[in-house]
């Protein structure tokens, strides 16, 4: 496979998981400010 | 990877169950007459045990007939499911949904899932676990772009009419009908005998399995079920923390259901990753070694979750979830090559998919078990944060038993081997 094809199928798989990865990112930004935030207090029962 | 991004959506399909119980309410489920949770769960579970028996019946056919026919083959199982699971949420037919997404769909799960894993040992002969990391790596991070694809989808097509779901069903079949056939059409197999150029010396010969065993008799062996049980075990105890991520995460520490959801995503990224970089890692420890790693850390880890609950270790506790969920698709991306080492490459596709039988009595029991232990102990009064303590160390001594297991495989005896005219 020539590597120009071979870059364009790379491309092609990695665009929609870096978008996958992103948004699941995003989503999970909230964890860590709680995390931070709530470091020192007790869970809840 | 793009068949297994486009397949590994079954992952992220529990963002539909909730639309899927208001389909005549719309706006809420309308009692009586709308699907409940429980009914809805069954496309899941369906479509899994599919997964595992297709694999294991037609791993031989997939052989047979190579990646492409198996990948075209899963492209129109899987797509065509999904355009009759649209019809049966159009007319409101559970039966059809379980049809289409469950048991279609489920085949289509099955073919995609092996079709490319002996072929690209091939490429790699030298890396196998390398290959297989790459493989599987997309089933992983098929969740990544399935779940948020879906949520925006049924977001476009939501209308006082509509919850938007059918009309995602459709679009999604056909942008995966595109990707899988790409996918399809994109696969070669090597000539046979091929090897890279770095890969020439003998050394590198040396570590390639120069045997063959069937797979009619491999599965006679007890490096067959020992292999068997190691990978159930694993799943079992990666899915006692997959499935029940945002819960737990709520009832351990209080957060709301946005950060639970959110510490789930994470998890998945964590499940992708893992697949590739421990399984090409397995190249250089050896697999026997790579899962004594999987297992004894993995029970160490989940003996310390408690702990980190108790002393309210958020991140601590993020962390080490994130490492037990890598190890967890580690292990699924390292079994194929675990298998070429044990049975040579030349069925390795077909002994895989019955393996596969592994994940599906994981995935029925895992989720069952962490349900029912959690349930009885909250139902017993122990607080809500503590409530699951006693599965997380039942999944470590579910993963101390799979290590026993893995260090009883030994070399598969050699009158199991093929002759060498036997291997076409």
């Amino acid at each position: 496979m020539k590597p120009l094809r071979v870059a364009l199928a790379w491309l092609l798989v990695s665009l929609p998981l870096a978008w996958g990865v992103t948004r699941s990112v995003q989503k999970a930004l909230p964890l860590f400010q709680i995390s931070h935030t709530h470091s020192t207090t007790t869970p809840k029962p | 990877m793009a068949v297994h991004l486009c397949i590994g959506e079954v992952y992220g399909f529990s963002v539909f169950n909730e639309p899927l119980t208001r389909i005549l309410g719309i706006t809420a489920p309308t009692a009586g007459a709308d699907w409940t949770i429980p009914q809805v769960g069954w496309i899941y579970s369906i479509a899994l045990v599919m997964l595992g028996l297709s694999a294991a019946v037609l791993g031989k056919w997939v052989e047979r007939r190579g990646p492409r026919c198996a990948m075209l083959a899963s492209a129109a199982c899987f797509c065509g499911g999904l355009l009759v699971s649209a019809l049966g949420v159009a007319v409101h037919q559970l039966w059809l949904v379980y049809l289409g997404y469950g048991f279609i769909g489920g085949i289509g799960l099955g073919l995609g899932y092996i079709a490319p894993v002996s072929t690209l040992m091939k490429w790699f002969p030298d890396r196998p676990g390398l290959a297989t990391g790459l493989a599987i790596m997309g089933f992983g991070g098929g969740a990544l772009i399935g779940a948020p694809l879906g949520q925006e989808l049924m977001g476009v097509f939501r209308s006082p009419a509509t919850t938007g779901v059918a009309e995602t069903f459709i679009v999604m079949a056909m942008v995966y009908a595109c990707f899988m056939v790409f996918g399809a059409a994109t696969v070669r197999v090597p000539a046979k005998g091929w090897r890279p150029e770095h890969a020439q010396t003998k050394d590198h010969v040396a570590t390639e399995a120069r045997f063959a065993v069937g797979v009619d008799r491999a599965w006679t062996t007890p490096q067959f079920w020992l292999l068997w049980c190691v990978l159930a075990l694993n799943v079992t105890a990666g899915i006692g923390i997959l499935g029940q991520a945002s819960l737990m995460c709520q009832d351990m520490f209080g957060v709301n259901a946005t950060v639970g959801a959110g510490f789930a995503g994470l998890l998945s990224i964590f499940n992708m990753g893992g697949r590739f970089l421990w399984s090409s890692l397995s190249d250089k420890t050896g697999r026997k070694a790579i899962y004594c790693v999987y297992f004894l850390t993995g029970a160490a880890l989940y003996a310390v979750l408690p702990w980190t609950q108790r002393t309210g270790q958020h991140t601590l506790f993020v962390g080490v979830t994130a490492l037990i969920i890598s190890m967890y698709g580690g292990g699924f991306a390292t079994i194929p090559a675990y298998l070429r080492d044990v049975f040579g490459t030349h069925q390795v596709g077909a002994i895989h998919g019955r393996l596969i039988t592994a994940w599906s009595f994981a995935a029925l029991v895992g989720p069952q078990l962490v349900n029912y232990l959690s349930t009885a102990r909250k139902a017993a009064g122990v607080p809500k944060s503590e409530a699951y303590h006693p599965t997380l160390y039942l999944m470590a001594g579910v993963l101390v038993i799979g290590c026993i297991c893995n260090l009883l495989i030994r070399p598969v005896d050699v009158r199991h081997h093929l002759k060498e005219g036997a291997v076409v």
